[in-house]
């Protein structure tokens, strides 16, 4: 692709290989870091409008993680809004979602059932505070598996470090300059390396990679804690997936997309008259949709 | 309410037992007796039944949370569980749709009438365990499909998404959780120093999910009551076929499997309990033993099993072809004619617990406190049978002791009284030599199985490898055969 125009910096929103990229302002940097440094990068300011051969293109805040846009195209007096990835909910890392009134609104559905309806973050953020302050008076390590990118730092902004000490797995640690330089304030913490987990053992908190193996931690701090943080927690059947129960102590439920209320809120403000739905679980949002009166199809999710 | 589903939630994430028990206990010391009551009820035994068809409940759902039925059902296979399902479509509060079906004004399912559902509210209930189950889940059952519809709905309008899960699977007759009976003593025991075992024959004994009986069951004052607890019986395991041919390990101690029910025989402070499982306490119904077991010290548990007298020459089962006046006859006779005991272990003496002490220490214990038992039943037995001689009496009372009614001479020979109900475990001697299948075979008593392997360290309730209860089975058919020969 010549020129590619980038939601956000998800690794399945951005893949290298285009000449240049178009990206909101404040993902700029995050994308260079995610694509490496050769990559021609261009951001642009949430809400400035650039002309692209009688396209307009403008980049408005979806609120998933720092830098994500919706991005409006206008051609010929015609409206289309293509959500990326995005959140209703407050985050302290990011713009808050802006609804965008167009004629076609590309929405995600990751979490396109009415099952999903997330608490509020500030009853899980206590929650993991009190999992936190238990797991120190039993005398062990808390681990959480969350994503590098977004998840870690969502998370980072809320956690109250005067509990104890915070180390972070060392992908996410190399983004936080980006969110420094963007002006996001996060507090000071330093990576989850072998000695410094071992420093902390019994007392701190490592937001780990969720892929990463528990029982390397478990030579390193004695056996710890864990939890997994994501929207999936919601269910049982995907806690049970993840170990809950078993390995993994807890389940908590935080996500950065839209829930099921998010999702509808934010179709109805947009005004389309025509919803397409793509990721996650786009046929019943599409049809549910369809029976309230808007017309609404599944865009095939193309990969590759 | 709140605290109770959260403590579910807890205890399913939580892995290790000691985790389970930590929780429980925290629960257990904040709650109000009369939810601890009923909490403990839903975690030990009470399976609550089917209320409301889950078919119902989910149109009800639907409709609460207008959302058509064909995205419940599409939810329910991503979630897999349809309680679970409700509970989480049920948008907040503020946006559930309840419209009563029942006219307002009309018959209110409770004297007091549910509390009003609070509307707008925040999602946390103000309901609690006892109020949900007393004033919402139990007048359900005298309902009509509208009034259940209300109740249902309002109740749905002020509850949390926990605890809709929790109510949706009492309505649904389907909570269930992994707790044991003895996880529950071992909570219980942290907030009330009382000895777990005596918690769990509490919690075993008749109560009901009230405050008083909550205060009761935790009541640091032990009573007569707890002078009854029995231990919990060691696993029995399936007999081993693969095993028969083994000669056994020189470390094993091998006795007679004698089938039958089990149970303990249990003395202290001056009384006397026959303590089955499942049956629970025996003692009235089977008086010859009661009788002769009071001749225990003060202290001693014993276990083992109840079995039909069958050697001695013992009242054979009439046939099932047999008149119903012969087994009637037979019936009654089996009543006053009692069952053995055949004491294979010793779990508690002179009031303490004896159980972890290795088998060959309790068989030692066993076999000291069966010699001067039986010696005073024999003596007590020489004393009634006189003085009944004396006073021309039928000899009904100690007749329960006698070999058998066919048997028995009207005019008993004091010197020789009848076999002492409670008996002793007999050893099966392992020496090389003797031991051959055949032989063993043929000298199996009627009414036992096989024969029964424990290791001499063996320690009674353990769960070691070594701890376990060997059984092999012998074959009768066999035996009778070779008899005959
Ligand atoms: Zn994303
Ligand atoms: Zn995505």
């Amino acid at each position: 692709m010549a020129r590619a125009l980038i939601t956000h910096a998800h690794s399945d929103h951005a893949r290298p290989g285009s000449q240049a990229y178009l990206c909101a302002e404040p993902g700029a940097g995050l994308l260079a870091a995610r694509l490496g440094g050769k990559a021609n990068i261009t951001g642009i300011a949430y809400g400035q409008t650039v002309s692209m051969d009688g396209v307009r293109v403008s980049f408005h805040p979806a609120g998933h993680v720092l830098g994500s846009a919706q991005i409006r195209i206008e051609h010929h007096g015609e409206v289309w809004v293509v959500s990326g990835d995005y959140k209703l909910d407050a985050d302290p890392t990011c713009c808050p979602f802006e609804p965008i009134r167009c004629h076609t609104f590309v929405s995600e559905s990751t979490f396109g059932l009415p099952l999903f309806h997330w608490p509020p973050t500030t009853e899980v953020v206590a929650d993991l505070h009190a999992w936190w302050i238990a797991n120190q008076h039993a005398g062990r390590t808390s681990v959480i598996f969350a994503y590098a990118f977004g998840k870690t730092q969502r998370l980072l902004a809320h956690l109250d470090t005067s509990i104890g000490p915070v180390l972070v797995h060392e992908a996410a640690h190399r983004l936080l300059a980006c969110y420094r330089a963007a002006g996001v304030p996060l507090p000071p913490v330093a990576p989850a390396t072998d000695e410094n987990i071992r420093r902390i053992a019994g007392r701190g908190l490592v937001i780990a990679s969720p892929t990463s193996d528990p029982s390397a931690l478990l030579n390193l701090s004695g056996p710890p804690s864990t939890a997994f943080v994501s929207g999936w927690m919601l269910l049982r059947k995907m806690q049970r997936d993840r170990g809950v129960g078993r390995g993994v102590g807890r389940g908590f439920v935080l996500s950065d997309h839209a829930d099921w209320t998010g999702l509808v809120t934010a179709i109805g403000a947009s005004g389309a008259n025509l919803v397409l739905t793509t990721h996650g679980y786009a046929e019943p949002l599409a049809r549910y949709l369809r029976e309230n009166g808007r017309p609404a199809e599944v865009l095939p999710t193309h990969r590759g | 309410m709140k605290a109770f589903a959260q403590l579910i939630e807890t205890v399913r994430a939580t892995p290790s037992s000691s985790g389970k028990v930590a929780a429980l206990a925290d629960y257990f010391c904040r709650a109000e007796p009369a939810d601890a009551a009923w909490a403990l009820a839903l975690l030990n035994r009470r399976r609550s039944r089917q209320l409301v068809e889950p078919a119902l409940l989910r149109l009800w759902a639907a409709e609460a949370a207008a959302i058509p039925l064909w995205l419940i059902d599409e939810c329910h296979q991503v979630a897999g569980d349809l309680g679970e399902t409700l509970a989480l479509i049920l948008p907040p509060v503020a946006g559930l749709n309840t419209a009563p079906r029942v006219p307002v004004g009309e018959s209110s399912p409770d004297p007091q009438g549910p509390c009003p559902p609070a509307h707008g509210g925040s999602a946390e209930s103000a309901l609690s365990l006892r109020q949900l189950i007393e004033n919402r889940l139990l007048p359900l059952s005298g309902l009509d499909t509208a009034a259940q519809h209300d109740l249902v709905l309002a109740t749905w309008a002020e509850l949390g998404t926990r605890q809709r899960l929790l109510w949706n699977r009492l309505l649904t007759g389907t909570f269930r959780i992994g707790v044991s009976r003895a996880m529950l003593a071992r909570a219980l025991a942290r907030q009330t120093s009382i000895d777990p075992a005596i918690l769990e024959y509490r919690m075993m004994s008749g109560w009901e999910p009230r405050a008083e009986d909550f205060r009761r069951l935790v009541s640091p004052e032990t009573t007569l009551d707890d002078a009854a607890r029995p231990y919990p019986f060691h696993p029995l395991a399936e007999p081993d076929e693969a095993a028969s041919a083994q000669p056994p390990a020189p470390d094993c101690q091998v006795e007679w499997d004698w089938i039958g029910q089990r149970l303990q025989v249990i003395r202290r402070r001056g009384h006397t309990i026959l303590w089955s499982e499942p049956k629970g306490i025996l003692t009235d119904a089977l008086p010859g033993l009661a009788q002769a077991a009071s001749l225990l010290p003060d202290g001693t548990v014993l276990e083992g099993v109840l079995s039909p007298r069958h050697g001695g020459g013992g009242p054979a089962e009439p046939p099932a072809s047999a008149s119903p006046l012969l087994r009637e006859l037979a019936r009654r006779r089996t009543a006053t004619h009692p069952l053995l005991f055949i004491a294979r272990d010793l779990l508690e003496s002179r009031g303490v617990d004896w159980r972890i002490r290795p088998l060959t220490k309790r068989r030692e214990e066993l076999e000291r406190l069966f010699g001067s038992t039986v010696s005073a039943w024999g003596d007590a037995q020489r004393q009634s049978q006189k003085r009944s001689f004396e006073q021309g009496e039928l000899f009904e009372n100690s007749a329960i002791f006698s070999r058998s009614r066919a048997n028995c001479t009207r005019t008993p020979n004091p010197s020789r009284p009848p076999p002492c109900p409670l008996q002793l475990s007999t050893l099966v001697p392992v020496a090389g030599s003797e031991w051959s299948a055949m032989r063993l075979e043929s000298v199996c008593p009627p009414g036992a199985a096989g024969l029964l392997f424990r290791r001499l360290d063996s320690v009674y309730g353990g769960c070691r490898r070594e701890d376990a209860w060997q059984r092999v089975p012998l074959s009768r058919a066999k035996s009778s055969a070779d008899t005959a020969r």
